[in-house]
């Protein structure tokens, strides 16, 4: 198992020949409310050379919980969120799978990741031994409404692991932006 | 009766798999053996795990005993490997048939002869259909671990969860309707419209919810409750008031089954997404009024607009639509 740091990649299927699964974790910690709290939604998109998403139907969260190519499932609605991805499946137009969390855009109040004391991203084969992992830094996240935790991208015939922890103060509406979601 | 005490000279013998000094059986030997052999067997047997295959025909043994004792009745649990799977001609199981993955190369523990000959020789005899009668639970041999069978069964159970939605007819979306009115009955939201954000209701005077687990209640903009309310995670609502606009809390729209928005009011009802897309609903004219039915299906919502008559109270309306009102039990009858 490898612990990362942001901005630092692993290679996957070139270290494990044979991997064509992987899980990919994603789970947080956050200050216990008695009060309206903010929640964290995660969140994967399929990616073209472009860099942007290639449809909507190649999102997959709690309410799209298989991709239209049936590559990438979400498994598990608990702290511990969990979306599978098959690599064989994936079309070959897809060069990068981003996994990302949004403050959930509540009308009465949104919140922010001021409140996650702390946060992680792991990849993990289906038996769920431990491929690599990203403990996120959870300074100064007092205006953050979203964070990409990492990217699956392709390099050559193999996959890939990145740590990247970018936050974006605008929530979902500006990761749509940048990926050409339609809201 | 006296019980001897002098150790049996061949004791080593039976406690071990196999007669020191044998020649290793006839790879052919095996699967003819299997085919004939007609064993009981009752308990835990520990199959050898180098692969020699047990040649027992017509088998009776009441305990551990060696493999190729003939004529023996087995008590034990058989722990198959993919030799010890050869032998199913006719055997009854009474034991836990503990089934192993096609044999990944066990590392020899007695002085056996090169396994890969006999190997080759069990797999024909493991893929015959076997004639016996196993009580144990002998399920069959899977290539998945019990974390990856879990994964694929939530798999599939998230691919079959929304297959509905696959089924509906074609419906416009919110882009493309000003107004639901007696023309434009029904809009349907994407599955993202759906789940972001809050679905904002302005200009309604009351509305009732139903969860998917049947939970229902009712809220009035001035503030009056009834039936049973509906929380979330995020300790809010799952349908309330805020202020005098009512919510739809769409993180947890899953929880939800369908909500009923009435209004009493001479102004238009609107409806608006976290992406700021709006729709209408007109306001009550020749006694025939408005409400609006939000109804999930799959992971998308429907807005309906449903006429009926102005003079109808809103319990009527519950009741025109099947909206019956939950009550918590009392804290007294707790533990009765």
């Amino acid at each position: 198992m490898a612990t990362l740091v942001a901005g630092a990649n692993a290679a996957l299927t070139a270290e494990n020949p044979g991997l064509d699964h992987v899980v990919v974790g994603m789970g947080w910690d956050s200050i216990p409310s008695n009060g309206p709290q903010a929640e964290l939604v995660p969140f994967a998109l399929m990616c073209d050379a472009s860099g942007e998403a290639v449809s909507n139907d190649h999102l997959v969260f709690f309410n799209q919980l298989v991709s239209a190519d049936a590559s990438m499932t979400f498994v598990g609605d608990g702290d511990q969120e969990q979306i599978d991805v098959q690599l064989g499946l994936v079309p070959a137009e897809i060069t990068k799978i981003i996994f990302l969390a949004y403050v959930d855009p509540e009308f009465r109040g949104q919140g922010t990741f001021g409140s996650v004391r702390s946060a992680h991203i792991r990849v993990a084969t289906a038996e769920n031994r431990e491929l690599v992992r990203f403990n996120l830094g959870m300074d100064h996240l007092e205006s953050v409404t979203a964070m990409i935790f990492g990217e699956l991208y392709r390099h050559r015939d193999d996959w890939k692991f990145r740590a990247l922890g970018q936050g974006y103060s605008t929530g979902l509406a500006g990761v749509a932006k940048d990926f050409g979601i339609a809201l | 009766m006296s019980v001897p005490t002098t150790p049996r000279p061949d004791i080593t013998w039976l406690r071990r798999r196999i007669r020191p000094g044998q020649a290793p059986a006839a790879p052919t030997a095996a699967p003819a053996a299997a085919q004939q052999g007609t064993s009981l067997s009752l308990g835990h047997t520990s199959a050898p795990e180098s692969t020699t295959p047990p040649a027992a025909p017509a088998s009776l043994s009441l305990g551990h005993t060696p493999a190729a004792a003939p004529a023996s009745l087995e008590l034990g649990r058989p722990a198959n490997s993919a030799a010890a799977a050869a032998p199913q001609g006719a055997s009854l199981s009474l034991g836990r048939t503990t089934t192993s993955a096609p044999a990944p190369a066990p590392a020899p523990q007695t002085t056996q002869a090169p396994q890969a000959p006999q190997a080759t020789q069990s797999a024909p005899a493991a893929a015959q259909p076997s004639a016996g009668l196993v009580l144990g639970g002998a399920a069959p041999a899977s290539p998945l671990s019990g974390r990856a069978r879990k994964l694929a069964q939530l798999r599939e159970k998230s691919q079959r969860e929304d297959h509905e939605v696959s089924l509906l007819f074609p419906a416009p979306g919110i882009a493309d309707v000003y107004e639901l009115n007696l023309t434009d009955r029904l809009l349907r939201l994407s599955p993202m419209q759906s789940s972001v954000g809050s679905l904002v209701v302005s200009g309604s005077t009351a509305v009732a919810w139903e969860s998917v687990r049947r939970v229902t209640g009712g809220q009035t903009v001035d503030g009056h409750k009834a039936g049973t309310a509906v929380m979330t995670a995020g300790n809010r609502p799952l349908v309330g008031y805020h202020g005098r606009d009512a919510l739809i809390t769409l993180r947890h729209v899953r929880s939800l089954r369908r909500a009923i928005f009435i209004n009493r009011s001479s102004s238009a009802m609107g409806v608006r997404l976290f992406s700021g897309q709006t729709v209408a609903l007109p306001p009550a004219a020749d006694g025939t009024q408005m409400v609006l039915l939000v109804h999930r299906v799959g992971n998308v919502l429907e807005l309906r607009a449903e006429p009926v008559p102005h003079s109808w109270p809103d319990v009527q309306v519950w009741q025109e639509f099947d909206f019956s009102m939950t009550h918590s039990a009392p804290v007294s009858s707790y533990g009765r």
